[in-house]
């Protein structure tokens, strides 16, 4: 498409150029076949992959890819695989060269069309920084890309901001990955509790709201109810938080509020909202099972669910899923004497409060 | 009393240790998540041909441009991966993408033989260890090499988000050139990144406030060519034009189709008085909605059709309305401190987008179809005019810098309010296409 | 400047020149601005000439200023638009466009049919004064053709502006 041409063209000549245009418009990609891949079957791509996995020594490589995985999503399907030869094609060789080190580098592609085309027009680079506004104290909520349930202050300037690193250079993951324990060789990416928007950063120089405790004390509806102190206990209130305790200890004591939260953090922190999506309608409820060394063991399975529609349900539920997954890392730190309490585990992921941030 | 509760505790915490060995989950509820882009890994798609290998990585550049873009997402560096994709076919090694905490992984071939270029690609979640949707392969030719990386990357996004994507999509807007009072002003048509910028009319009359049919097809503007303000349909394959209503002593702006494309409503005004009118596309008497002595324009139809939301100042200040498609009584909206103005339905239906006018700065902002749930997007000296991305997540909208040497932006906004950045500099009046098919 | 004294010897001729002087009307929208445009320097001198296009723009006064938001004329304004009646009905060769013009403050839309509310306002004045209403069209430029250009309510004054732009339309 000799776009350029045309465009100098009605630049010049006016009023006449833009009907010469026309032609340009003409010249659309032809209509485009969509079909579906062929696939390696599930069966073979496992063996494949036990195949491949058994020389790497990795720690984390256990989790097998175990048949049970694709019944929890049912609207994933993967039958339309096919079996493939898996014979490698000779062309592949020649790929080697296009892994160049920096392609990957985060700048847009300008392809050269566009500043040919449009002197006035540049395109899309630049990011919000050029609104700087104009107030210097903002006590909470700073703009940043990242909103988490607690704050977290920007790094230092030279501390890298990476999940990669903090994660390879962290093999001791403390359960709560704790965002208030900074001693991990870098620093968490700095988070506020809401979401500023440009509207919101402008005037307030005191904070709206004050800023959360570190870790909140649990609400009393999520905690055992043996564990809380009841002072002021009748004898029937003693029986009955007796009663509670023995129902809930069959091995050794229950959990206490501070190891429930402990896990709750651990997979919060991990629990990514779209918040501007339709699935950030959706509540989900989800069943898994630990090992003992606190992984989870056997497939995520999605058991309610509560607004939207299916696919918002899926979504919902797959991000549910990768916070449990990812979260656990070398496996959740749960007291092992009482694994019978957190062998099987529910968690219930409400995003409401999340959509009002 | 008290010791025989003693002992009738020590016989029920016996029993329920041998009845409840197996007891039930530990249930936790999790209210509080975090809001931050997803972690995903685009490694070069694998060239298939000798050809092939510059679009392969033009290709996967795009993609991880698109998805990074939205600020839901954010790439991981090539430098950073630990596996190489050097086979399409071959299975994923999961443990080198977890180890870099790539939570979603798009893996993907390109194959060239003469003009025709086939991309193939498939998505996993990583975490869970399986593949999202299945592979797809797209079929077109080496022109259009970007559409087929934005095809690509909307699947992506709709596999991992739920939600349909925008990428493969255009806008049209107003170019501007020149200083404030002797403004250039030009019809333009670009991809929603700001690429592949064509013109659609010249710069020798105003030209105002493009949009697209529902087909992306046509667009409707206000142009001043007759020497007073009045809507043209436009084809925009063959830029032809045609006047849409000519009654001598009238002007007529803020033009929009109804979603079925047949519609169009827009604002014409007599006698100093703006007011609201229907008429057929293809021609006919308008058929006039609103007759109050207000300001009444800036008509968008709700998706299904069936209303129609607009400004009026007939309280004595601009607010927003809504109406019965055919007119008839209507239903104000905002109640916010300030002026409401250009509210436009989403394509999802749920939201409004309006710009507001508050102690001397202006805003992008959305409520619900009800008017409640208002919240504020941006602010700046100069905010207005915003129009949804095809799938209702993004908005566009033009801002306009203070001063004499002020000029005209387009910038767009995530519905959350992040992410806002600038599209195009020289421009205003954003409308956004539909998804191309 | 140049062709002061020239001009003074075409009075004569003003009609004819005023004719060219307005051809470009429609497409620039920009004979509001009274000094910049290069079509009024054709006759400079004419001023002087009670019947001239330029004396019509500069001694009676062809622009009015309106408050925020407003269309209601001000006392100073009806003034002006009392002299622009008068001349009107002894210069019956003219026709007059009058522009409606808004400050940048305000959505695009809103701003046209302000500008066009103002246009009509004074169309309504001129015509409650004896002026014809065939010769009188009106057209709205809300907030595209500012004739100041700062972010500054002194050039915002300037632009909430309503423009009676002359051409010499009934002899030809």
């Amino acid at each position: 498409m000799h776009i350029g041409h045309y465009i100098s063209g009605a630049a010049h000549v006016g009023v006449i150029g833009w009907v010469l245009l026309g032609g340009a418009f003409q010249s659309e990609p032809p209509p485009m076949e969509v079909a579906g891949v062929s696939m390696v079957s599930t069966e073979e791509f496992n063996a494949i992959l036990n195949a491949e996995r058994a020389p790497f020594p990795e720690t984390d490589v256990e989790t097998p890819v175990a048949p049970e995985l694709t019944e929890d999503s049912p609207a994933l399907p993967s039958e339309e695989d096919t079996p493939v030869p898996t014979e490698r094609p000779a062309e592949t060789e020649t790929i080697e060269p296009d892994t160049s080190p920096d392609l990957s580098d985060l700048t847009a592609p300008k392809p050269a069309e566009v500043t040919d085309d449009a002197p006035t027009l540049t395109p899309p680079t630049e990011e919000m920084a050029v609104l700087i506004p104009r107030e210097i104290v903002r006590p909470t909520a700073r703009p940043t890309n990242r909103v988490a349930p607690e704050p977290v202050a920007e790094p230092e300037p030279d501390t890298k901001v990476d999940d990669i690193v903090r994660e390879t250079s962290t093999p001791d993951e403390s359960a709560a990955e704790s965002i208030e324990e900074p001693q991990e060789a870098t620093a968490p990416e700095a988070a506020s509790t809401e979401i500023v928007t440009e509207a919101k950063e402008q005037p307030p120089l005191a904070p709206k709201a004050s800023l959360r405790p570190v870790v909140r004390p649990p609400s009393q509806a999520s905690r055992p109810a043996a564990s809380t102190p009841n002072v002021a206990a009748g004898a029937d209130a003693a029986v009955a938080a007796a009663l509670a305790e023995a129902a809930a200890a069959p091995s050794g004591p229950p959990l206490t509020s501070g190891e429930k939260d402990s896990m709750r953090v651990a997979v919060q922190n991990c629990w990514v909202v779209d918040v501007g999506s339709q699935a950030s309608n959706v509540t989900v409820t989800v069943g898994f099972s630990l090992s003992q060394e606190g992984k989870v063991e056997g497939p995520v399975n999605l058991l309610s669910s509560e607004g939207g529609d299916q696919t918002s349900v899926n979504t919902a539920f797959q991000a549910a899923r990768r916070a449990i997954l990812r979260c656990q890392k070398g496996g959740y730190k749960l007291p092992i004497e009482k694994y019978d309490h957190w062998r099987d585990i529910e968690i219930t992921f409400n995003p409401e409060k999340m959509r009002l941030k | 009393m008290t010791r025989l509760l003693i002992t009738l505790l020590a016989g029920l915490v016996m029993f329920s240790q041998v009845a409840t060995a197996q007891n039930g989950p530990l249930r936790i509820e999790i209210t509080d998540g975090v809001v931050e882009p997803l972690p995903f890994a685009v490694p070069n798609f694998v060239a298939e041909t000798g050809q092939a290998s510059q679009y392969a990585r033009d290709i996967s550049l795009l993609i991880a441009t698109d998805l990074s873009g939205t600020g839901l997402f954010r790439e991981i560096p090539a430098k950073a991966h630990i596996s190489k994709i050097t086979n399409f076919s071959s299975p994923v090694q999961y443990a080198d993408w977890k180890a870099i905490n790539a939570q979603a992984l798009v893996t993907g071939a390109v194959s060239v033989s003469g003009n025709n270029l086939e991309v193939k690609f498939r998505v996993y979640d990583v975490f869970a260890g399986q593949e999202l949707g299945s592979g797809l392969r797209f079929k077109g030719t080496t022109d259009g090499w970007r559409r087929m990386g934005h095809k690509v990357a909307d699947e992506v996004y709709s596999r991992i988000t739920g939600e349909g994507g925008y990428f493969d999509s255009r806008v049209v807007f107003v170019s501007e050139m020149g200083p404030k009072n002797d403004r250039k002003k030009r019809l333009a048509i670009m991809d929603y990144d700001g690429a592949d910028i064509h013109y659609l009319t010249d710069s020798s009359s105003i030209v105002l406030a493009p949009r697209f049919s529902p087909a992306g097809d046509k667009v409707l503007y206000t142009s001043y060519e007759t020497g007073f303000p009045q809507v043209f349909v436009l084809d925009v394959g063959s830029v032809q034009r045609r006047a849409l209503q000519n009654q001598k002593g009238t002007m007529s702006f803020a033009p929009r189709f109804s979603p079925d494309g047949s519609k169009v409503v827009m604002s014409i005004t007599e006698n100093g008085n703006t007011d609201i009118y229907s008429m057929a596309v293809n021609g006919g008497a308008p058929k006039r909605l609103t007759s109050s002595p207000a300001i009444e324009t800036a008509p968008s139809f709700s998706p299904d059709g069936s209303k129609i939301v607009f400004e009026s100042d007939r309280s004595g200040t601009q607010q927003l309305y809504v109406m019965s498609v055919n007119g008839g009584e209507a239903k104000r909206i905002s109640f916010g401190q300030g002026r409401y103005g250009t509210p436009v339905w989403s394509p999802r239906g749920d939201l409004i987008a309006f710009t507001k006018q508050n102690k001397g700065r202006f805003h992008i902002g959305v409520m619900r179809t009800d008017g409640s749930e208002e919240r504020l997007l941006t602010a700046s000296f100069l905010d207005e005019g915003p129009t949804w991305a095809p799938n209702g997540r993004v908005i566009m909208f033009t801002r306009e810098t203070q001063g004499a040497s002020g000029g005209a932006s387009l910038y767009s906004v995530d519905v959350s309010g992040r992410n806002l950045k600038k599209v195009a500099n020289g421009a205003s009046d954003p409308a956004w296409s539909p998804l191309q098919k | 400047m140049s062709g002061w004294t020239k001009a003074a010897l075409l009075v004569a001729g003003m009609t004819l020149a005023a004719c060219s002087n307005n051809d470009g009307l429609f497409g620039s929208g920009s004979s509001g601005t009274g000094t910049g445009t290069g079509a009024t320097a054709i006759e400079p001198g004419s001023v002087n000439d009670p019947t001239s296009v330029a004396y019509f723009q500069q001694t009676v006064g062809d622009r009015i200023l309106f408050v925020v938001d407003q269309s209601t004329l001000t006392d100073e304004a009806r003034l002006t638009l009392q002299s622009q009646a008068n001349w009107l009905m002894e210069n019956t060769d003219y026709v007059a466009v009058i522009e409606g013009h808004a400050d940048e403050q305000g959505t695009r839309e809103y701003n046209l049919a302000l500008g066009a509310r103002r246009a009509s306002a004074v169309k309504e004045f001129l015509v409650s004064r004896g002026v014809a209403g065939y010769r009188l069209n009106t057209v709205s430029y809300g907030k595209e053709r500012p004739l100041e250009i700062c972010s500054a309510e002194a050039c915002y004054s300037q632009n909430r502006r309503s423009v009676t732009v002359l051409t010499a339309g009934l002899s030809s």
